[in-house]
């Protein structure tokens, strides 16, 4: 909304700079974003919250100005002298859909001389940002700015049978917009028609064949009040705004539609001559409106913090329009009227007050103190970042959209087809994440693109799963890639999952398109898979543009969480000495080290505390189908120190036992 | 033969410090208590000394000997083994051997400072869904159907009642259903807004909601919050200055301006020399709310905040473009 400072001295006075009026405004809730010199005046940019459409005319900010100086607006001339016969005698009005279009009213200026507007309005539009194009359509730009309502000047020779029938558009029915864009209207949209076809999209812009050129000789001037909702629906479809769609979708002030026209028709007559026709023709007067509010003077500092004097209040609302029809010690009741759409409630009022009587004057007052718990999992997830960061792995944040192909639909976790937005700001990537892994790997090959050392990444956040009920899972994961292959990711999961104590974790064999074959795992605990890991595949790598080895992992944090929840149990330190045992066995390719651990562990031999792999070796020496695996045994006692002979002992007993198991056969 | 002894063992020790290799401190041993070593030769000398005073004389040349010995080993010690059979400085400049450091991303650190800051403040952290219905995004929050804020190239639209939360305000309303007043939480996380993207605007963006609800809190409370908030965060010299506005969810509202961080309120490029940023809206949360909530108005009144914290981030690092937040360049990461 732009507003010219020299224009709005005619309306209110104010002895304040541009700057300074500029200030005020924003501080009562009309936010100035801009002021600019124009000539020999300024132009003030404001933007207008939503709930104001009363704002949007010079006169509703002149009456917020006269508010906040303690006067009254001026209200501009609307008088006017019009000769001849009634409207009535040269046009007529058809409604057949009230309900889009509830009120109507039309005027008729003949004998008009149309050309170029007296340099006083065309400071004015110019000031403002509009262009000026002749005499009569400028005094509709003015009036709309002035007065908030929206007008629009026929060529009256021009509408066959030079009547107006407002109807919803019918079977593609299509006009050329004074734009000199053609549109197909639908079904739906409301147009201003004469007797054959639409003069002009309702509220939104008018046609071009009927449209005030210089040779034009007679005037139809239009000033209506159309269903907000359908200028919003019209203005979306058609792809086109104006002015006047702006307005009306905001809506309009009932009480202005005549008065507008009346104003605008003083001022053609000024600036082009001709005679008006008396009683304008109006369609569906409908009874203005008034709503009422009542205000209980003691609820403002409960509401704002501080208090306001009654008089003080009283004055404020009546300055506003707000007719006081009822006041006594505690409250007052005001009627309210429709162009203050923004107010119906007590609360509403409320503001009101603190908008003039000042937004600064809010003090700060004492905090008291309160209890606050602490929250396990925010803490939790805390601490696994704050992990990875440990390791040396950087924290990405990414998008939530990814591509739509089979490549960023991965998901290792259950879910229904990804989700999709119906209108994607990138239309690359309308679909939202079942994983993170897709985005984390081009940001990967970006890294290495931009001739970065290869660093590992990891994100802790939230993929979308789709099921059956309304709103998806939203699963947290914890993801990472990093250099290297299988035992790089599988050595992070092992010292992550160590470092929350999460508990009896095993690995099982995975096989899936995104990993390398024989390359990847499920992380298991309490049955259930609850993580993925593996070396990224030859064929990802290659769709990502990414030349050098990595893996990947994504696991589900919430599971991880419910893991980790052992409390810490300190354990005594024995006083007594370790005995350690290295040994080595060869048994069958097939046997994994798991297998052998819990062999071992399962012989119940007493005092082995620990079981740590050293090495594997495949050699000729060997045989076909063979394989030495080489650990040590770790042996204490609580209670005394072991001999070398029992643990030579245990040991005998051990490769006994793996031998009858397994098979193994102990290597010299 | 004492004095003799003392201005041998004096040169040594000055000599020795001197030494830059063990090589010289090998010459240095044969140079005085080698075979033809300035100390050796005193103690043949001690032959020619009367019989009674050989075994001080003795006892003395030999706690000499011992003497330098012992400042040569010190010295080829505190050479250390950096230093090679050719003689190398030891250069302790050179750059060490580093653990790998990984980086915490600057937003989600931010996103825990703020939560330690608001939990200071007593307000307790909650969380909701991204993904969320009409009721908790629109109606609850006093949007009716055919307002502009629920047009369809305002939103991301997954189906006509599902879409992305366009702000965290939703989390207030998830919160109110399950809780009654006392009421004091906060709730950080994502938003989604169709935006055209540019240099301070993304599709994506973070919020940290704010909501209290109780008897008799007023706007002053509000003010007094986002106070100490801006304090904590961005530092003690910080302003703060409400504007009024609206918002479909608060009555009165308005919007939150922190004195820039780069000028404290001067004026500088940073902030398009107004000398304030824009950081969110607050108000009081309308009444519609609570009541569709079933929360009294005329018992309870509450304040409501949501500020943004990718401009947070921005401001307090000096970052002029948003876009580097989720651009994830290992460049922009290193530097946090």
């Amino acid at each position: 909304m732009n507003l010219s400072y020299n224009w709005l001295k005619e309306y209110v006075d104010f002895e304040l700079s541009p700057e300074a009026l500029a200030e005020k405004l924003t501080f009562i809730g009309l936010e100035v974003e801009r002021v600019s010199p124009v000539g020999d005046d300024w132009s003030i940019e404001l933007e207008i919250t939503s709930n104001r459409p009363d704002c949007l005319s010079i006169l509703g900010i002149a009456r917020e100005v006269a508010v906040s100086n303690r006067t009254e607006v001026s209200l501009p001339e609307y008088s006017v002298t019009p000769t001849g016969e009634e409207t009535s005698k040269f046009t007529s009005v058809e409604i057949p859909d009230p309900d889009l279009c509830p009120r109507y009213t039309a005027q008729v200026i003949r004998g008009v001389e149309v050309g170029e507007s007296p340099d006083w309005l065309k400071n004015r539009l110019e000031a403002i940002g509009i262009r000026p194009v002749n005499n009569v359509v400028d005094v509709t730009n003015y009036v709309t700015m002035e007065l908030g309502q929206p007008l629009h000047a026929f060529d009256y020779d021009n509408l066959a049978q030079n009547r107006i029938v407002v109807r919803r558009s019918k079977g593609g029915e299509s006009i050329t917009a004074i734009n000199g864009k053609s549109y197909v209207l639908s079904d739906e949209m409301l147009a201003i028609c004469d007797a054959n076809e639409p003069v002009a999209i309702a509220g939104v812009m008018g046609g071009l064949f009927s449209e005030v050129k210089n040779r034009t000789k007679n005037i139809l001037l239009e000033s209506a009040y159309f269903n907000p909702v359908s200028v919003r629906k019209t203005s979306r479809s058609l792809l086109l705004e104006s002015a006047a769609s702006y307005r009306f979708e905001r809506g309009v002030d009932p009480e202005f539609v005549l008065p507008a026209s009346l104003r605008a028709a003083r001022l053609i007559l000024e600036v082009a001559g001709g005679e008006l026709a008396p009683n304008p023709v109006d369609v569906n007067c409908q009874k203005i409106q008034y709503g009422s509010a009542s205000l209980r003077f003691s609820r403002i500092p409960r509401i704002i913090g501080y208090e306001v004097e009654p008089e003080r209040v009283s004055e404020i609302l009546s300055l506003l329009g707000l007719e006081i029809k009822e006041k006594n010690k505690e409250s007052l009741s005001v009627n309210i009227p429709p162009r203050r759409s923004d107010i119906s409630r007590e609360i509403d009022l409320v503001e009101e007050v603190l908008r003039h009587e000042g937004i600064e004057k809010i003090q700060t007052t004492d905090v008291k103190v309160s209890d606050v718990r602490h929250d396990p999992k925010q803490e939790f997830l805390i601490r696994l970042r704050n992990l990875m960061q440990g390791f040396g792995f950087f924290e990405l944040l990414t998008d939530s959209f990814v591509a739509d192909n089979e490549m960023s639909a991965t998901c290792f976790f259950e879910a229904k087809n990804s989700l999709k937005v119906m209108n994607s700001v990138t239309a690359e990537k309308p679909s939202l994440r079942r994983s993170l892994l897709p985005n984390m790997l081009e940001a990967y090959r970006s890294g290495l693109n931009a001739g970065e050392h290869e660093v590992g990444m990891f994100e802790a956040s939230v993929v979308y799963l789709p099921r059956e009920e309304k709103l998806p899972t939203e699963k947290h994961a914890l993801t990472f890639l990093c250099p290297g292959c299988y035992m790089e990711a599988k050595g992070i999961i092992e010292a992550l999952l160590d470092a929350v104590r999460a508990k009896d974790i095993s690995f099982d064999k995975f096989e899936h398109t995104f990993f390398a074959s024989d390359q990847a795992a499920t992380i298991i605990a309490e049955g259930k898979n609850f993580g993925y890991l593996g070396t990224v595949s030859r064929e990802v790598l290659e769709k990502f543009d990414i030349d050098k080895e990595c893996a990947a992992c994504e696991l589900d944090i919430d599971f991880l969480y419910s893991l980790s929840r052992d409390r810490i149990s300190f354990k005594p330190i024995s006083r007594y000495p370790k005995v350690l045992r290295d040994m080595a066995v060869v048994v069958n390719e097939d046997v994994l080290w798991e297998h052998l651990k819990k062999n071992i562990q399962s012989s119940e031999i007493p005092y082995l505390n620990k079981i740590a792999f050293f090495d594997m070796y495949k050699g000729k020496q060997m045989g076909d189908g063979k394989k030495s695996i080489a650990f040590s045994l770790e042996f204490q006692s609580p209670e005394r120190t072991l001999t070398g002979e029992e643990a030579d002992n245990y040991v005998s007993k051990i490769v006994e036992h793996l031998s009858s198991n397994l098979g193994a056969v102990l290597r010299k | 033969m004492k004095e003799e002894l003392s201005r041998i063992t004096e040169n040594a020790g000055k000599e020795i410090s001197q030494a830059k290799n063990p090589d010289e401190l090998e010459k240095l041993r044969v140079k005085f208590i080698g075979r033809k070593g300035a100390i050796t030769s005193v103690l043949r000398s001690i032959g020619n000394l009367p019989p009674e005073e050989r075994p001080l004389a003795g006892e003395l040349a030999n706690k000499a000997k011992n003497e330098i010995a012992g400042l040569i080993d010190a010295r080829k010690a505190s050479l250390g083994s950096t230093a090679g059979k050719t003689g190398e400085i030891f250069d302790h400049t050179l750059p060490g051997k580093r653990p790998a450091l990984g980086r915490r991303h600057p937003v989600t650190r931010a996103i825990e400072e703020i939560a330690e800051c608001m939990m200071q403040l007593g307000f307790q952290w909650a969380e909701g869904p991204e993904i969320e219905d009409e009721f908790h995004n629109f109606v609850a929050l006093n949007i009716p159907e055919n307002h502009p804020a629920r047009d369809p190239s305002d939103n991301f639209y997954i189906k006509d009642d599902v879409l992305l939360r366009s702000q965290t305000s939703t989390v207030q309303v998830r919160y109110m259903e399950k809780h009654k007043p006392p009421i004091r939480v906060f709730a950080p996380g994502k938003v989604f807004r169709p935006d055209t993207v540019d240099a301070s605007h993304f599709y994506i963006f973070h919020q940290v909601e704010g909501l209290w609800v109780d008897k008799g809190i007023t706007f002053s409370h509000l003010k007094s919050v986002l106070m100490m908030f801006g304090r904590m965060i961005l530092g003690d010299n910080l302003k703060l200055r409400l504007r009024p506005s609206y918002f479909p969810f608060t009555e009165p509202s308005a919007e939150i301006d922190f004195s820039c961080f780069a000028c404290n309120g001067e004026g500088c490029p940073t902030c398009g020399r107004k000398g304030w940023m824009e950081m969110g809206g607050c108000g009081m949360v309308d009444p519609n709310v609570l009541e569709t909530l079933n929360i009294d108005p005329e018992e309870y009144t509450g304040f409501a905040f949501g500020i943004g914290i990718d401009r947070l981030v921005m401001a307090k690092y000096g970052i002029n473009d948003i876009r580097l937040i989720f651009g994830n360049d290992v460049r922009f990461l290193r530097q946090f």
